[in-house]
C-alpha cells in the first residue's frame, strides 16, 4: 500500500515554518546558481549563433583575438587581393576588408574610464556584416574623412559619443555621424575609416582581415594552406569558430564560479533539509509506528518522507526562480578578458535555465531527505509505538 | 536563582545530530563567505599598497598603444624625475598558453633600485640567502651582476619556481603571442635570480628580463620590429610632489605624437580593478545570499530546539527560575552554535588558503584570508546567532508555566 501524496504535502503545511526556512535555504542556492548562469547566458548570446560559416577571419598565427593579431599593410593587401577563396561583388571587387582594432580608454557618462573597442573599417566591412548591422540614426561615415559611427550602447553610455558630438582620438577630432545597432558584440564598438584611425593613433598594423568566401570553399584547406605560408602566414577561422573563441575566459570563469558556489551552498542546503526532515521524522515516530502496524510497507513510509523532502526542494526551486526572475533583461556590463574590452549585455534567463534550477532544487531536496526517510522506514513498529 | 549556563552545552549535545548538521552547514557557508570577501578585499588591497612615489606614464589613448622609445630621455630630463624604466608586456607562454603568468621586459639597469621596497632577491647564481654564509646583500649583488653579464638573464618570482619547478640556471623557452620570432622559434631566458614580494600588490608569479634583449630580438629575429614602450615607470625625487611631476610629463607630450597619461601607481592599479566593472558588486551580492541562506538554516534549528524546549521551560519556571532564564539559555545556545559553526568555517577558509591561491593562479595571485576578513565573518556568525535566537528566546520567556508543561514538544 502506498501512502497518499497528500500525506506528505500535509506534513509540510503542518510544520510550515521549518519547511519554509529549509526551502529558503535551497532557494538561495538555486538563486545564486541561476543568477550567475543567466549572466553567462547573456554574455554568450552576444557571440554564439551569430557566426556565419561562409565568413572567414584571418589572424596572425598564434593569435586568438584581434588584440593579439597584427598584419603589416603589405601582408593585409596580399590577403585582400590575391586570395582565390574570397568571393567578389557585382563589380568584381573582393568582399574582404582589412580592419584595425584597439581597446581604447573612454569616459563613461556615469564617470570612470572603461575600454571601448575602436574598429577601423574599409568599405566592404559594412556589407560583410549583412542584416545583423542596422543604422538607426544619422548616416554611415564617409571614407577618407575623420568621421565615426558608434554602436547604440556606446552612444548612450560614453561621453562625446552622441550623434553630432566630436570624439577626440589621441590628437585628432572625429565627428560622430551615425548610430548603429548590431546583434553581436560589434554593437558596442566605435567604427571609423581604417586609414584615418591608423593615422590618428600613430599605428601601422591592421589586426584582422574579414572576408566572405566563395560558395563551396573548404575553410580547413585554406587554413592548412596559409598556416605556413612564406609570404603571409595566417590563422584562418570561420566566423563561427572565431566568435566561439572570444568568450572562453569570462564564460569559463562564470561557469566555474556557478559550479563552486552551487556545490558549496548545495552542501549547506542539504545539511539544512536533512535537519528539518530528521525533526519531521522524530516528531512523528509514534505515527510511523501506527502506520507500520496498520500494514503500510516500509517502502511506502520511505517514499512518503522522500516525497515530502522533494516537495520542499521543489518549493525552494520555485522560490529561487522567483528571486532571480526580476533580473531577467537587466542590462549590465563586464570586461571580456579575451578582447580586453567592456561588453554590455543583459541577464538572460532561459526556459532551460529555469528547468535546470528546478532539477537542482529537487535533487537537493531528495538528497537531504534520503537519510531521514530511510531512518523512518527502519523504525521498529513496537518501539515507534512506544514513543511519545 | 542564577541562570544555569551549563545547560547550554548539554542542550547542544543532547541533540548532537541536529547540532552537528547545523554547525556543518554553517561552517560550509561561512567558509564560502570568507572566500568571497577575500576576493574583494584582495582586489582593494592591491590599490592601497601601491607605491606613492612612483608614477606610470603611458598612452592616454589605450592600454595597448605604445609610447615612442625616445620618450625615455625626455621623461628623464623632467625636473623631479629620479629614475625612468621601460616596461613592456611580453605576452608569452611557457609550454602551453594555459600556463599563464606575466612577463615584462624592463630596463634592468635601474629596475632593482626602483623596486627595492617591493621585492627582495632571495636566491642568486651562487645559491639562496643563508646558504654557505651568503647575506641578503651579497645575493642581491650577485643577481644584479648576473643580470648585467648575461643578455638572456631573467629573474622570476617564488611562485613560478614552485609551480614550474624551475631552478636558478635553467633555460626557459617561451613563445610570445605579441612578439613572435619570424622563424617561429622560441625565445630563451635564463633564470639568474628569484625574488620574494614584499608587498601584497607585487605578484610572486612574474618574470622580469632585460629590455635590450627584448628590443634587439624583436628587431633582428622578430616578426615585427620593436616599435615602442608599453609603459614607463618613474620614481620621483625626494622633495617633489608626484602629482606635479606627472602633470609636467603629460604637458610635455600634450601635442603628440602620443599623448600621455601619468597616473600614480595606485591610480593605475585602481583602473585595473575598475575594469572588473561590476565583479565586486556581484561577488558581494552572492555573499549576501550566502549569509541569508545560513541565517535560514540557523533560525530553522533554533525553532526546532524551541519547540522541544517548552516543557523544560515550564519545569524550570516551576522550580522557581525567573521568567527570562529559558530565553537567555536559548539565546546563548543559538550564539554558541553559530560561533562554533562560524569559527570552523573561518578556520577552514584559512587552512585552504594555499590551495585556493594556486587554483585562482594568475587571476588573483595575492589571494589570502586577511585577519579583518576573518573577524568580519565571525561577526556575521555572531549576528546570525543573536537574530536567530531572539525569536524563540522571547517566545519561551513568555510561556505560561501551565501551557509550557502541557505541551509535548
Amino acid at each position: 500500500m502506498a501512502l497518499p501524496i497528500n500525506y506528505s504535502v500535509r506534513n509540510i503545511s503542518v510544520r510550515w515554518a521549518s519547511s519554509l526556512f529549509t526551502a529558503l535555504g535551497i532557494a538561495m542556492t538555486v538563486a545564486v546558481f541561476a543568477g550567475v548562469i543567466s549572466l553567462q547566458e547573456g554574455f554568450e548570446q552576444l557571440y554564439r549563433e551569430r557566426g556565419r560559416p561562409d565568413v572567414a577571419i584571418y589572424l596572425r598565427p598564434g593569435a586568438n583575438s584581434e588584440g593579439e593579431s597584427a598584419f603589416s599593410r603589405e601582408r593585409a593587401n596580399i590577403l585582400l587581393k590575391e586570395r582565390p577563396e574570397i568571393a567578389v561583388d557585382a563589380q568584381g571587387h573582393p568582399l574582404a576588408a582589412a580592419e584595425t582594432f584597439l581597446a581604447a580608454y573612454m569616459e563613461q557618462v556615469i564617470g570612470g574610464n572603461t575600454n571601448v573597442p575602436l574598429r577601423g573599417i574599409q568599405p566592404a566591412s559594412i556589407a560583410l556584416q549583412g542584416d545583423a548591422l542596422q543604422l538607426v540614426e544619422g548616416r554611415w561615415l564617409e571614407f577618407g574623412t575623420d568621421e565615426v559611427v558608434v554602436g547604440q550602447p556606446v552612444s548612450e553610455r560614453m561621453v562625446d559619443c552622441a550623434l553630432g558630438d566630436t570624439l577626440v582620438l589621441n590628437m585628432t577630432p572625429f565627428k560622430v555621424v551615425g548610430v548603429f545597432t548590431h546583434a553581436g558584440a560589434e554593437g558596442g564598438e566605435v567604427w571609423g575609416d581604417a586609414e584615418r584611425m591608423l593615422e590618428a593613433l600613430d599605428r601601422s598594423y591592421f589586426q584582422r582581415v574579414i572576408a566572405r568566401l566563395k560558395p563551396g570553399t573548404d575553410i580547413e584547406t585554406v587554413a592548412a594552406e596559409l598556416e605556413d605560408d612564406a609570404r603571409v602566414p595566417a590563422k584562418v577561422l570561420s566566423e563561427v569558430e572565431y566568435l566561439a573563441a572570444q568568450t572562453t575566459y569570462l564564460s569559463g570563469v562564470l561557469e566555474g564560479l556557478a559550479m563552486i558556489l552551487t556545490v558549496i551552498m548545495g552542501v549547506a542546503a542539504v545539511l539544512g533539509s536533512m535537519n528539518t526532515m530528521l525533526a519531521s521524522v522524530g516528531a512523528r515516530t509514534h505515527e510511523i509506528g501506527v502506520l507500520l502496524a496498520v500494514g503500510y510497507s516500509r517502502f511506502s513510509i520511505f517514499m512518503a518522507f522522500l516525497i515530502e523532502s522533494a516537495f520542499i526542494g521543489a518549493l525552494g526551486g520555485a522560490l529561487g526562480v522567483l528571486i532571480v526572475l526580476p533580473f531577467d533583461g537587466l542590462q549590465t556590463g563586464l570586461m571580456n578578458w579575451n578582447t580586453f574590452t567592456d561588453v554590455s549585455f543583459a541577464f538572460t534567463i532561459t526556459p532551460k535555465l529555469i528547468m535546470t534550477s528546478f532539477v537542482i532544487a529537487f535533487v537537493l531536496g531528495i538528497v537531504g531527505g534520503t537519510l531521514p526517510a530511510a531512518r523512518a522506514a527502519a523504525l521498529k513498529p513496537v518501539e515507534a509505538f512506544r514513543a511519545a | 536563582m542564577r541562570t544555569p549556563w551549563r545547560l547550554v552545552p548539554r542542550h547542544l549535545r543532547a541533540h548532537w545530530v541536529r547540532t552537528g548538521l547545523t554547525a556543518a552547514a554553517m561552517m560550509v557557508a561561512v567558509f564560502l563567505l570568507c572566500f568571497l570577501m577575500s576576493i574583494v578585499t584582495v582586489l582593494e588591497k592591491a590599490v592601497s599598497e601601491s607605491s606613492a612615489n612612483r608614477v606610470v606614464p603611458q598612452s592616454a589613448v589605450s592600454l595597448f598603444v605604445e609610447l615612442p622609445l625616445d620618450y625615455h630621455g625626455k621623461i628623464a630630463a623632467v625636473p623631479g624625475v629620479e629614475n625612468v624604466a621601460k616596461f613592456q608586456w611580453f605576452g608569452g607562454y611557457y609550454r602551453t598558453p594555459e600556463d599563464f603568468f606575466a612577463q615584462f621586459a624592463v630596463s634592468h639597469e635601474v629596475f632593482f633600485d626602483m623596486y627595492e621596497r617591493d621585492m627582495r632577491l632571495v636566491e642568486g647564481p651562487n645559491g639562496p640567502v643563508g646558504a654557505s654564509g651568503l647575506s641578503a646583500d651579497e645575493v642581491s649583488a650577485q643577481v644584479i651582476q648576473a643580470m648585467s653579464d648575461n643578455r638572456r638573464a631573467a629573474i622570476v618570482g617564488q611562485g613560478l619556481i614552485r609551480d614550474f619547478e624551475w631552478k636558478v640556471g635553467d633555460l626557459i623557452p617561451m613563445q610570445s603571442v605579441f612578439v613572435p620570432k619570424a622563424d617561429g622559434s622560441a625565445w630563451e631566458f635564463e633564470v639568474v635570480g628569484v625574488y620574494e614580494p614584499l608587498k601584497a600588490n607585487f605578484d610572486d608569479r612574474t618574470m622580469f628580463f632585460r629590455w635590450d634583449y627584448y628590443e634587439e630580438t624583436c628587431n633582428n629575429a622578430g616578426d615585427m620590429p620593436a616599435t615602442g614602450v608599453g609603459t614607463y615607470s618613474v620614481t620621483i625625487e625626494e622633495g617633489y610632489e608626484s602629482g606635479e611631476v606627472a602633470a609636467r610629463i603629460d604637458a610635455l607630450f600634450a601635442n603628440g605624437p602620443q599623448r600621455t597619461w601619468t597616473p600614480t601607481e595606485a591610480v593605475f592599479q585602481a583602473t585595473f580593478v575598475a575594469m572588473l566593472g561590476n565583479v565586486p558588486l556581484f561577488v558581494s551580492t552572492i555573499g549576501g545570499a550566502v549569509a541569508f541562506a545560513i541565517f535560514f538554516s540557523v533560525v530553522n534549528t533554533m525553532l526546532m530546539a524551541a519547540r522541544q524546549r517548552s516543557s523544560e521551560a515550564g519545569i524550570l519556571k516551576a522550580l522557581g527560575f525567573r521568567n527570562g532564564v529559558m530565553g537567555r539559555l536559548m539565546l546563548a545556545e543559538s550564539i554558541l552554535l553559530s560561533l562554533v559553526g562560524g569559527g570552523l568555517g573561518v578556520s577552514l577558509a584559512i587552512a585552504t588558503q594555499e590551495p585556493f591561491r594556486q587554483m585562482l593562479g594568475a587571476m588573483l595571485p595575492q589571494y589570502a584570508v586577511l585577519n579583518e576578513t576573518a573577524m568580519i565573518a565571525l561577526g556575521v556568525s555572531l549576528l546570525i546567532g543573536v537574530i536567530a535566537g531572539i525569536g524563540p528566546a522571547v517566545t519561551l520567556s513568555r510561556l505560561k508555566v501551565t501551557d509550557a508543561l502541557r505541551s509535548e514538544g
